[in-house]
């Protein structure tokens, strides 16, 4: 039998680069357990469970040296471990789905991986280079960080500490409740939060729309360099606005408007009280436009 | 009865050239600084730059809320000039547009959206100052953009894009 000399090639080339390789590991786990997973790139599929265990599924690549699942002073660290140096570019990917206890506390840790994280009640605390997040959280303690991936999450309406910060990542945050500290350069921003009782935003150019109720005493803080800003929350007893800029402009829906800080420059300044005043919004912007309602 | 005194200044000659601040700020600077040289690895040098920058610029906010002065304009423009923040600033954005030059297009793309957007915060907040330099919240934004700058720009340089 004659065989081709491409076909040798490839046969070569598959065994070098390898079929992706299945992976099934289990390790016991206590609800009070954390559980860190760390990924270089692919994907992880992180789901709440109710079985006092972690269990990992999913396939690796070539360029996989292993992945450990193990029990680490308590913490139950799941790990792709790449090999420190390689003759070639081989596939180093691996797509990981890891059931934990619900109500781990749970850390992540990715370069490009993806993250998809579900039904998880314990705190969180995702990040991550560039890989995009999908999360459906009803945790009351959320942290999530990357430089250029997108994020976008979903909380249960369970009242949450919401911390997130991106460089340049776009962010969704819908279903939320409790407070938000969040800060982007040029990301922009879409978040429900109902009810809100502490909002902290801070960017550079992205812009950001905030919707939802605030509580009586809620606090809304916002500073932008050239990034608009958009607030449009029910109130429980009406709001105070200090709103300043230096050259952009403020506008709300209930006919109050920024006025010029002086006749020599294009700044406004917009101080007003809607109701009992119960929630206070403070902007300050370089360039940004800002746009306050009272009502979604 | 109250005089108020009003100085006209007609050159730079006649300006103090030094300025106290409302309080002695430098021990309790001194003190961090000597607390931070006890572990040396845990800090990056670029913040004690900044920290001394931003303790200069503060000086220049406070003066500026109590009075718009000439000499309040004075420091607050000194620190953005301050030769060791600005070169250690250069020094990391250099670092990161190394890094970045080496990630795939699109990434780079908005990575690069992001580094700029950076630069042109604290370049306009500048220009701004020069129009109106006793404004006090341009120095707050001006500060708080010098911060963002440099922890931002740490961030991507700490992170590790290697795929």
């Amino acid at each position: 039998m004659k065989t081709s000399i491409p076909v040798i090639l490839l046969a070569s080339w598959s065994t070098i680069a390898g079929a992706a390789t299945p992976i099934d590991k289990r390790v016991a786990a206590a609800p009070g357990n954390a559980v860190r997973v760390v990924n270089v790139a692919g994907a992880i599929n992180i789901i709440g469970g109710t079985q006092p265990e972690v269990h990992v599924t999913g396939t690796v690549g070539s360029g996989v040296e292993r992945v450990d699942v193990v029990n680490d002073a308590g913490t139950i660290v799941v790990r792709v471990v790449l090999p420190k140096a390689t003759l070639y570019n081989r596939d180093g990917e691996a797509t990981l789905t890891v059931t934990i206890p619900a109500g781990s506390r749970l850390e992540t840790s990715t370069v490009s991986a993806d993250q998809d994280v579900q039904g998880i009640t314990g705190a969180v605390q995702l990040s991550s280079v560039s890989g995009d997040f999908d999360a459906r959280l009803a945790s009351n303690d959320v942290q999530v960080k990357t430089v250029s991936g997108d994020i976008d999450l979903q909380g249960s309406g369970k009242t949450t500490k919401w911390r997130v910060s991106t460089v340049s990542g776009d962010v969704k945050l819908l279903r939320a409740a409790g407070s938000l500290e969040l800060s982007t350069v040029s990301g922009d921003a879409q978040l429900e939060i109902d009810p809100l009782t502490s909002f902290r935003g801070r960017t550079t150019s992205g812009d950001m729309q905030l919707r939802g109720r605030v509580l009586r005493g809620a606090d809304i803080s916002y500073e932008s360099v050239s990034g608009d800003l958009g607030i449009a929350v029910g109130t429980e007893a009406g709001m105070t606005i200090d709103a300043a800029t230096f050259s952009g402009e403020i506008s709300t829906c209930f006919g109050a408007k920024g006025k010029p800080t002086s006749e020599y420059s294009p700044g406004e300044k917009l101080s007003t009280r809607r109701g009992e005043g119960g929630a206070a919004v403070r902007v300050k912007s370089l360039s940004g436009d800002v746009s306050i309602c009272d009502h979604p | 009865m109250t005089t108020e005194i009003t100085l006209r200044v007609r050159s730079l000659a006649e300006l103090p050239r030094g300025i106290e601040p409302p309080r002695d700020l430098w021990p309790a600077i001194a003190a961090q600084i000597t607390g931070e040289q006890r572990q040396p690895e845990a800090q990056p040098r670029w913040q004690w730059a900044l920290a001394a920058g931003l303790a200069a610029l503060m000086i220049g906010v406070l003066l500026g809320r109590m009075s718009v002065t000439p000499q309040a304009e004075l420091v607050a423009r000194s620190a953005l000039f301050d030769a060791k923040f600005v070169t250690q600033r250069n020094q990391l954005r250099s670092s990161v547009l190394q890094q970045v030059a080496a990630l795939p297009l699109a990434e780079r793309d908005k990575l690069l959206r992001s580094v700029t957007a950076l630069r042109r915060a604290v370049e306009d907040i500048q220009s701004a100052l020069g129009q109106d330099p006793g404004n006090a919240l341009l120095q707050e934004l001006l500060v708080n953009a010098c911060q963002d700058e440099m922890t931002n720009l740490s961030d991507i340089r700490n992170s590790e894009m290697k795929l």
